[in-house]
């Protein structure tokens, strides 16, 4: 014999059928809603790990991308202010070579070491580019000047170190954003370089006592000098370029975890709406079944 | 003649207790705990009266099965114990805010990328001053957790000692009603409104408790909780709630956690409660809320191995020039100024070292292998590329999260089947003693006709005996 239902058991199986299908369509509401499928851990535990650990990669690829941004912008000043420097010693070549014409006087020459000497500053002036305040050739040191002159000899001296300033462009990739001391001066003294070389050319063109040498000994330092100087602009420009390729990379990467975020989080709200409805179907039904099985008895038909 | 007219009259009588009992059935159709009653009718027979002296009614009985009514009592504390889970954990989920923009893993991201920042400008003071307040925010991000982590304990314990008190006083009602039914039993049907409310309390004993219910002697019930005896006769045993330890500031303490108990209050026996509502606060707060402070302290944890190691094995300026100090970056709020402790660092009281916050730059950025160079931030990077380590902090935290939902996942599937065995049982049990209001209407009928009939017979034989007196 089959169970006679009372009217407590029939009420309590009715309330709870109500209730659960309440339940179902408050979590769809959330959903709909919020336009997440995942609004608690609960509703995909499995997921909200993956979402976690997907926005912590997305997250540190946009950083990676902010670290690209900022190093790109020192990268590429350093590779304008390596050409720039490039011309300017061509320009101190080129004046040491007329140093080599028939017939400079002591008076010329003095006049091509004031011409040389005005190019020099130009070239100090680059070697002391600074972005923010910070010297970008003087490696991770940082400070207001890279290079200093000395006001009696004219020497020039390396302040910064010799650590390459970079950023972090992705996992395990550092990329670099300046060179350290390009113009290869020393840390104390004469030494040599670019710039001893352009101070040994002043000197004998002002002194007037060694005036040949200007156009071949001294010229051929500065030119020496002047294609250390071109490997360096050159280095520049791959730095800058290394900077454009990985902010390719990682623009790819970024939108990849974005993708995967979207696909673990974002609702189907069309396929979602669809469910709802036919949950309110449902709902709908069980509320009139209700209504019309809990009010007849036979108290109707005596 | 007369014989007719008694046998009749026992007729009307029946049939009059018979629309009494209907009366009484359809009354109570929807009250808690109600037995259904039937009318015990029985034939009076005489010996060697061939015809017999009509009906009696030999009480009013009331419909159960004890197989039912135990199979519904068990589903009813199984019902309770899952729903309780459920809206605790689900209490205890929300504590964890996840996934959230201003959730624990969102404020370590932020920290992580300041860190990746400062790597990459490490000359900067502004830089420094962003790892400590984006470090701020994670260390209130896990304080809110945990502060809502013991909020959700605080509750349960709160919930179970007033829960226990209730239970007391229903324990005390059911012993006293059993005296009031012994004393009632050997008049039929004379107990059965002390029984209908015994049920009722019993029905919200095994909600609240998952008692076992046993019929005794004399209509009595005794009532067992894994062979404890909480009711026997007149005689009830108060129990007692001991609250467990706190989550956070006990949980990752080897031996130092202790749970939360049931005990008799007269003895301290340890009455096993595995049932109902209170067996699933003591569920929680016994193995859930420690897990869970346990997931938190994990994150102060792993802060303190990874970023705290790497900051303190780093070098700067200031550890260049001065003597060596505690580069912590994270210490417990009890940690003094001067000389800083991690000893005691939880979820609770992890905060940002004071001596940090003072002044920023002493976060270290340099590197450690190195030695120190000036505007070095290998160091700061080292903490930053663990953002996305498989065994960092944000990877366990996501894998305590994820646990978190499972459990609540669990619970919420438990109480689904709970409430589907519950529906079950319960309409097991009320098709025994449960109020079918059509099936009372039948019997309506029944005895308005089978009333109807015996007026009809005691008219019927006025009507003879008039005609006799007439004729005679």
């Amino acid at each position: 014999m089959s169970m006679i239902p009372s009217q407590m058991s029939l009420s309590a199986l009715m309330s709870s059928s109500l209730d659960q299908y309440q339940t179902q369509l408050s979590e769809m509401e959330q959903t709909l809603s919020s336009g997440n499928n995942i609004n608690q851990p609960s509703d995909n535990p499995s997921g909200v790990a993956n979402l976690i650990n997907v926005n912590a990669s997305l997250s540190a690829y946009n950083q990676y991308q902010s670290n690209i941004t900022a190093g790109q912008t020192v990268a590429s000043l350093a590779n304008a202010s390596m050409t720039q420097a490039v011309n300017i010693v061509q320009q101190i070549s080129s004046v040491l070579i007329q140093a080599g014409n028939p017939g400079v006087t002591k008076e010329n020459a003095q006049g091509l070491a004031s011409q040389i000497k005005g190019l020099e500053q130009s070239l100090l002036g680059v070697a002391n580019t600074t972005y923010l305040g910070q010297a970008i050739f003087a490696g991770t040191q940082g400070g207001t000047s890279a290079y200093n002159q000395d006001s009696t000899t004219g020497a020039v001296t390396y302040q910064g170190n010799t650590t390459a300033p970079s950023v972090a462009a992705a996992p395990n990739i550092n990329l670099p954003t300046s060179l350290t001391n390009p113009f290869d001066a020393p840390l104390q003294g004469a030494g040599t370089g670019i710039f001893a070389a352009i101070n040994q050319a002043i000197t004998d063109l002002t002194n007037g006592s060694n005036i040949p040498a200007a156009s071949t000994s001294d010229l051929s330092a500065v030119q020496s000098g002047l294609s250390a100087l071109e490997d360096q602009a050159a280095q520049a420009g791959v730095n800058d370029a290394q900077f454009q390729v990985m902010s390719q990379q990682v623009t790819g990467a970024v939108t990849q975890a974005q993708s995967e975020v979207g696909t673990i989080q974002n609702a189907n709200v069309a396929q979602l709406a669809t469910q709802y409805q036919q949950e309110l179907n449902n709902y709908q039904v069980a509320l009139y079944a209700t209504s019309q099985l809990n009010q007849p008895t036979l108290a109707h038909y005596l | 003649m007369s014989g007719s007219l008694s046998i009749a009259l026992s007729g009307l009588d029946a049939a009059q207790t018979g629309l009494d009992t209907v009366s009484e059935n359809i009354s109570n159709s929807s009250t808690p705990g109600y037995l259904k009653e039937t009318a015990s009718l029985v034939n009076q027979q005489i010996p060697g009266d061939a015809i017999g002296n009509g009906v009696s009614v030999a009480g009013v009985l009331q419909s159960t099965n004890s197989f039912s009514r135990q199979l519904e009592l068990s589903a009813n504390g199984s019902q309770s114990y899952a729903n309780q889970l459920q809206s605790l954990l689900t209490s205890a989920q929300a504590s964890f805010n996840e996934p959230s923009s201003s959730g624990i893993a969102e404020q370590l991201n932020t920290m992580y990328n300041d860190f990746s920042a400062l790597a990459d400008n490490p000359t900067q003071p502004a830089s420094y001053d962003q790892v400590v307040a984006s470090a701020q925010n994670v260390v209130t991000a896990i304080n809110q957790a945990a502060q809502n982590l013991t909020d959700v304990y605080n509750q349960a314990s709160s919930s179970a000692s007033t829960l226990v008190t209730t239970i007391n006083s229903q324990l005390q009602d059911v012993a006293s009603l059993n005296t009031q039914i012994a004393s009632t039993s050997t008049t039929p049907g004379a107990s059965n409104t002390l029984v209908d409310k015994q049920n009722e309390v019993i029905d919200q004993l095994a909600s609240e408790l998952g008692v076992t219910s046993i019929p005794g002697n004399a209509g009595q019930t005794t009532l067992l909780i894994g062979g404890v005896a909480l009711v026997q006769g007149g005689q009830a045993s108060a129990i007692q709630f001991n609250p467990a330890s706190n989550p956070i500031s006990t949980s990752t303490t080897a031996g130092n956690f202790h749970p939360a108990t049931i005990t008799l209050a007269s003895s301290g026996t340890q009455v096993p409660v595995t049932n109902g509502t209170l067996g699933a606060t003591l569920t929680v707060m016994n193995a859930k809320l420690p897990a869970y402070g346990g997931y938190l302290n994990g994150v102060v944890n792993n802060l303190n191995s990874t970023v705290n190691a790497t900051l303190k094995n780093g070098t700067s300026e200031s550890k260049k020039t001065n003597p060596p100090q505690s580069a912590a970056l994270f210490t417990p709020s009890t940690s003094s100024a001067t000389t800083p402790s991690i000893s005691g660092m939880n979820a609770s009281t992890i905060t940002v070292n004071p001596v940090v916050v003072a002044s920023p730059s002493t976060t270290i950025a340099a590197s450690p292998s190195s030695g120190y160079i000036a505007g070095d931030g290998s160091n700061a990077q080292a903490i930053a590329d663990q953002q996305t380590s498989t065994t960092g902090v944000i990877a366990n935290w996501a894998t305590s999260v994820a646990q978190v939902g499972l459990d609540v996942q669990n619970a919420s599937a438990l109480a689904t089947s709970a409430t589907n065995t519950y529906n079950q049982a319960y309409s097991a049990e009320q098709s025994v003693s449960g109020v079918s209001v059509n099936s009372q209407l039948v019997n309506l009928v029944n005895y308005q006709q089978m009333y109807q009939a015996s007026a009809k017979v005691i008219s019927t034989v006025a009507a003879t005996l008039q005609s006799l007196i007439q004729d005679v």
